[in-house]
C-alpha cells in the first residue's frame, strides 16, 4: 500500500498512531472543502441551469389519481378534477414565483382562497397543500400523507373537487418545481352530513392581480440535481470517515494504543447516526 | 486509557450517547415532513454530542481544549452535511 494512503487512512507511527484523516486539521480541511463545494453548486445552478438544476416528472393527473387512491383506501369518495380549481392552483403558483414566496399566504396577505374565488369557484369548503422540488408524484403524495395536517386535508370527507398545478420557475434564485393542490366543495353542492365541518375562511385581503407568467406541466430534460450530487458526496464522505474510524477503533483495541485524543468510538456512533439521517432525507418540501 | 478499559469503565456513558443518537434519529424520521424541526434536532444532537464529549473526558480527567475542539469539528461536520441536504431538498 502506498505510504501516503497508510498515513492518511490507518494508525501508524508516521501519524502518531491515528489516521491523518482523523486529525483536527483534516476535519477542518474537509469542512472547508465541503463548504466550497456547496458554494460552487450554488454558482453553477445560477450560471448553468441547463446542467445543474431540478428536473421533475410530475403529472397533475398522477397526483389526482394517487390522492384518490389514498382516499379510497380510507373509505372516502374520490375527488373530481375541477378546471376552475386547477386554474386557481396555477394562479397561486404563478403568484408565488412572481412575488418570490413559499407560503400559503403571500407577503401581501393574499389567502389561497382568493385564487379560488377569482377563478370562479364559489366554495363551501376549501383547502390547499403545497410541495416543491419533488421529482416524483408518488413522493409528493407520500410526503403529504406523512404530515398530519396535510393528511387531514387530503382525507377530508367534505371535499368533492380537486385542482392541481405543477409549475416550473425560480424562487430565491433557485430553479424550483412547485406543486399546488387545491381541494374544495362548491357552495351549490349538498352540505355534507358529517359533523365537525371545516371552517370556511374568507380571504382576509384581496391582492392585486398576480403577475402573468406561463405555467405548464413540466416535461424537462433530465439534469444533474444539486440535491442528488450533494447527497452522493455527503454519503461518500460519511462512509469514508466511518470506515477509517472503524479501522481506528479495531486497531486501538488490538494494539492497546493509549492516546490523548477524542474517542473514535463516540465519533463512530455519531457518524452512523448521521449516515442514517442522511439516508432518511429525501428530495422535496411541503407546507 | 486503552479503548478496552475506557469502555469497561464507562459503559453508561456510551449507552447514554447511543440513546441520544437513537432518540434524535427517531425525531428526524418522525418529523420527515418538517425541515425546520429536523434541522433543530440535528443541532440538538450535535450540541449534546459536544457536551457528552466534555463530560466523558472530564470524568477521565483528560479534558483538554484540543479534545473539545475535535468534538466540535465532528459536530460541525455533521451539521454542515445535514443542513446542506435539507437546503438542497
Amino acid at each position: 500500500m502506498p505510504s501516503f494512503l497508510r498515513h492518511f487512512l490507518f494508525p501508524h507511527e508516521s501519524n502518531n498512531q491515528r489516521a491523518k484523516l482523523l486529525h483536527p486539521s483534516s476535519w477542518g480541511l474537509i469542512i472547508g472543502l465541503f463548504t466550497v463545494f456547496q458554494l460552487t453548486i450554488n454558482q453553477l445552478t445560477i450560471s448553468y441551469p441547463q446542467i445543474l438544476g431540478y428536473a421533475s416528472q410530475i403529472a397533475p393527473e398522477t397526483i389526482i389519481k394517487l390522492t384518490n387512491l389514498k382516499r379510497q383506501e380510507n373509505g372516502l369518495l374520490p375527488l373530481q378534477s375541477n378546471p376552475e380549481l386547477s386554474a386557481a392552483a396555477a394562479q397561486k403558483a404563478a403568484d408565488m414565483f412572481a412575488r418570490n414566496y413559499w407560503a400559503h399566504v403571500s407577503p401581501g396577505g393574499t389567502q389561497p382562497l382568493y385564487f379560488i374565488t377569482t377563478a370562479g369557484y364559489t366554495y363551501r369548503y376549501a383547502g390547499e397543500n403545497l410541495a416543491r422540488d419533488f421529482s416524483q408524484a408518488q413522493a409528493v403524495v407520500e410526503a403529504w400523507m406523512a404530515s398530519p395536517s396535510h393528511r387531514d386535508n387530503l382525507l377530508n370527507s367534505h371535499y368533492q373537487d380537486i385542482g392541481i398545478a405543477v409549475v416550473d420557475g425560480t424562487l430565491d434564485g433557485r430553479e424550483t418545481t412547485l406543486v399546488v393542490q387545491l381541494l374544495g366543495t362548491k357552495l351549490s353542492a349538498a352540505p355534507s352530513l358529517t359533523q365537525g365541518a371545516v371552517t370556511i375562511v374568507k380571504p382576509v385581503q384581496a391582492a392585486s392581480a398576480p403577475s402573468t407568467m406561463n405555467y405548464e406541466p413540466l416535461s424537462k430534460n433530465p439534469k444533474i440535481s444539486p440535491f442528488d450530487i450533494t447527497k452522493l458526496v455527503s454519503l461518500a464522505l460519511i462512509v469514508i470517515f466511518i470506515a477509517v474510524l472503524t479501522i481506528d477503533v479495531i486497531s486501538a483495541y488490538r494494539s492497546k494504543i493509549v492516546r490523548w485524543t477524542s474517542k473514535s468510538l463516540a465519533h463512530l456512533l455519531f457518524l452512523l447516526a448521521l449516515l442514517i439521517a442522511a439516508l432518511i432525507i429525501s428530495k422535496g418540501q411541503i407546507i | 486509557m486503552t479503548f478496552e478499559r475506557d469502555f469497561a469503565h464507562h459503559p453508561m456513558h456510551y449507552f447514554t450517547l447511543l440513546c441520544i443518537m437513537l432518540i434524535g434519529l427517531w425525531g428526524i424520521f418522525w418529523f420527515n415532513y418538517s425541515r425546520a424541526v429536523q434541522l433543530g434536532i440535528i443541532l440538538s444532537m450535535a450540541s449534546s454530542y459536544v457536551v457528552w464529549g466534555i463530560v466523558h473526558h472530564a470524568h477521565h480527567k483528560d479534558l483538554h481544549i484540543k479534545v473539545v475542539y475535535e468534538y466540535i469539528l465532528v459536530a460541525l461536520f455533521s451539521v454542515l452535511i445535514f443542513a446542506s441536504l435539507i437546503f438542497r431538498s
